[in-house]
């Protein structure tokens, strides 16, 4: 079928409007990327007077890729880690997220408040202050046990054993309260990401299912969920990557280690490339995983399909 | 009621280290290292402020050079990435042409790349544009972002083909769509995409780019002052509690206007 001059515009003016953005990712990003392809099938090394010098590898270019599974124990044994702790974290952080989204999105008193309180974490969960916390603040008055957790339960262990509770019940709400603001953390993103698309129900929806005499549940499931389908894509992607890459992971901790304290860039390449080609794995087979619970996305999925094949 | 009260216990768990930053930066240097700790001062004070201000002023470049240079990177990194985000994202969801599906799984693969991973390929590419030292070496690598153009993408897709149609019968032309029909309709997701990159930018010490002290931001000072022992914990304090507050103010008028804009336009969903 021979296109229109109409839709040759169409498609040319969708072209001019993802160029701007497509040039700054080549210039900016995909030179590196192609640089860091580079590093991991040869050998960097900073030469001094020379700066970065790549030294060809000995035994064939994919040997930096070979050594990450035979000489070195810590990669595949860090990796399985993380994967299996993939698999019951980002299930809690969604549906947590979601719960947390829908309750802000409702009208109580003190609403404003709660989610600036909720969009804190994201605010210093990285960067300067949280390198400040972390640094200055947790451990000259915490004992110097640096650990992940910006807020640890050390603090609050402290104060419970000099209201005089017992060892047992103390441990037990220190864990306790340790892993809740750990998930609560790690949320922050996925819950301002709920909101928006909550906000994206028109209220007349809502007003026709208590018209209609649906209960809360069914509410949920028929109005809320379709709706906010989207954006637990969104927010599945979103929190797979930010396990895998966040600083806490242990395989990211490695690589950056190998990478900074080491200096192997080559080697860090290398494992990081296969950790990516993994998460990229995981993440189609959550997105595939996703799109077999909700029946609504795979029909429209298949209707746009169509639609492309017939215009296309 | 019961999920009100659910939500404030969980929002204390967020707000204690906060509330404990804020409550440190007022202590006097006596309470500070008080064991166990206190969640409450005695005899507040302005003590850390205040030598804040002290050490600022014994450094070269003055403060408001600091905050000029923060608010200009921050500030075009965000307008420039929010466009070109926005600009991709709509091409992506709503139109066709070669290339549009590799591209669209390329932008999800592409926030895979944090900074830190890609920073010593991005530090030879500056070097050898000429860049290092310059504020482009910051702006330029924010721009190239893909966070922002999967959600605006994704918030795209839940938009009406026949919205725009509707908008192509009555002759507007493609940016009039753009900016009339597409970004107003837009707006929750791209103020949310600005919290975002704003607070992302305005975090970054720009250090390993920019070696002029007149050119650094405030974080790069911020930090390296704070940073220097023991003695410095309440001024450190100070310095977290100052550094927090644009990103907040950002959030609040955002939260506020993204809720304006649904009540008042017609168009919900």
């Amino acid at each position: 079928m021979k296109r229109s001059k109409a839709q040759r515009k169409k498609s040319r003016a969708g072209f001019l409007f993802v160029l701007p953005w497509l040039i700054g990712i080549i210039l900016f990003f995909l030179q590196t990327v192609f640089k860091l392809i580079r590093y991991s099938l040869c050998d960097l090394k900073i030469v001094q007077g020379s700066g970065f010098v790549y030294e060809k590898l000995g035994k064939g270019i994919f040997t930096n890729f070979l050594d990450a599974f035979t000489g070195d124990a810590l990669f595949p044994q860090k990796l399985m880690e993380s994967l299996s702790d993939m698999l019951y974290r980002i299930p809690i952080i969604l549906v947590f997220s979601l719960i947390v989204a829908i309750i802000l999105n409702q009208k109580f008193r003190g609403r404003g408040m709660m989610r600036t309180i909720f969009f804190v974490p994201l605010l210093i969960s990285s960067g300067v202050i949280a390198s400040i916390i972390k640094t200055s603040l947790t451990s000259t008055v915490m004992g110097g046990d640096s650990s992940n957790n910006i807020f640890n339960a050390t603090l609050l262990i402290n104060m419970l054993y000099e209201f005089g509770l017992p060892d047992n019940l103390v441990n037990t709400i220190g864990s306790m309260v340790s892993n809740v603001t750990d998930l609560v953390w790690q949320s922050s993103v996925q819950i301002i990401v709920f909101i928006m698309g909550l906000m994206t129900i028109p209220a007349t929806y809502y007003e026709v299912a208590q018209v209609e005499g649906s209960t809360a549940w069914e509410t949920f499931w028929y109005v809320t969920f379709p709706a906010v389908f989207p954006y637990i894509f969104v927010n599945l992607v979103y929190t797979v990557i930010d396990h895998f890459v966040s600083y806490d992971n242990g395989v990211m901790k490695y690589i950056m280690d190998t990478a900074y304290k080491d200096f192997k860039y080559s080697y860090a390449s290398a494992m990081m490339w296969i950790y990516f080609f993994i998460i990229i794995v995981t993440l189609a087979a959550a997105a595939g995983l996703i799109s077999l619970i909700s029946p609504v996305r795979e029909k429209k999925k298949g209707d746009r399909k169509n639609g492309r094949r017939k215009n296309g | 009621m019961m999920v009100v009260l659910f939500l404030l216990l969980l929002g204390i768990f967020i707000a204690l280290p906060i509330y404990y930053v804020i409550i440190s930066s007022v202590k006097p240097i006596s309470e500070l290292f008080y064991f166990p700790p206190r969640f409450y001062v005695l005899d507040p004070t302005t003590d850390n402020f205040l030598s804040l201000i002290k050490l600022q002023s014994q450094s070269e470049v003055p403060f408001e050079r600091y905050l000029f240079n923060s608010v200009l990177v921050s500030g075009i990194s965000t307008v420039g990435y929010v466009m070109l985000a926005s600009m991709a994202a709509y091409a992506l969801a709503k139109h066709k042409f070669p290339l549009k599906g590799f591209i669209t799984q390329a932008v999800v693969i592409a926030i895979l790349f944090r900074p830190e991973v890609t920073s010593v390929p991005q530090y030879i590419l500056m070097s050898k544009v000429g860049m290092i030292d310059t504020y482009w070496a910051v702006i330029l690598p924010a721009m190239a972002g893909s966070f922002g153009v999967f959600l605006l993408q994704q918030f795209l897709d839940t938009v009406p083909n026949e919205l725009i149609e509707a908008g192509r019968i009555d002759g507007a032309s493609e940016y009039a769509i753009y900016f009339r029909l597409i970004m107003p309709m837009l707006k929750p997701a791209w103020m949310t995409v600005i919290i975002f990159t704003f607070i992302s930018i305005w975090n970054t010490t720009g250090v390993q780019f920019i070696y002029s002290e007149n050119l650094k931001m405030l974080p790069a000072m911020l930090s390296s002052l704070s940073t220097a022992g023991i003695a410095r914990t309440g001024v450190a304090a100070a310095v977290a509690v100052l550094m927090m507050i644009p990103p907040v103010v950002i959030f609040l008028f955002s939260q506020n206007s993204i809720v304006e804009t649904m009540a008042h336009s017609g168009m919900k969903g």
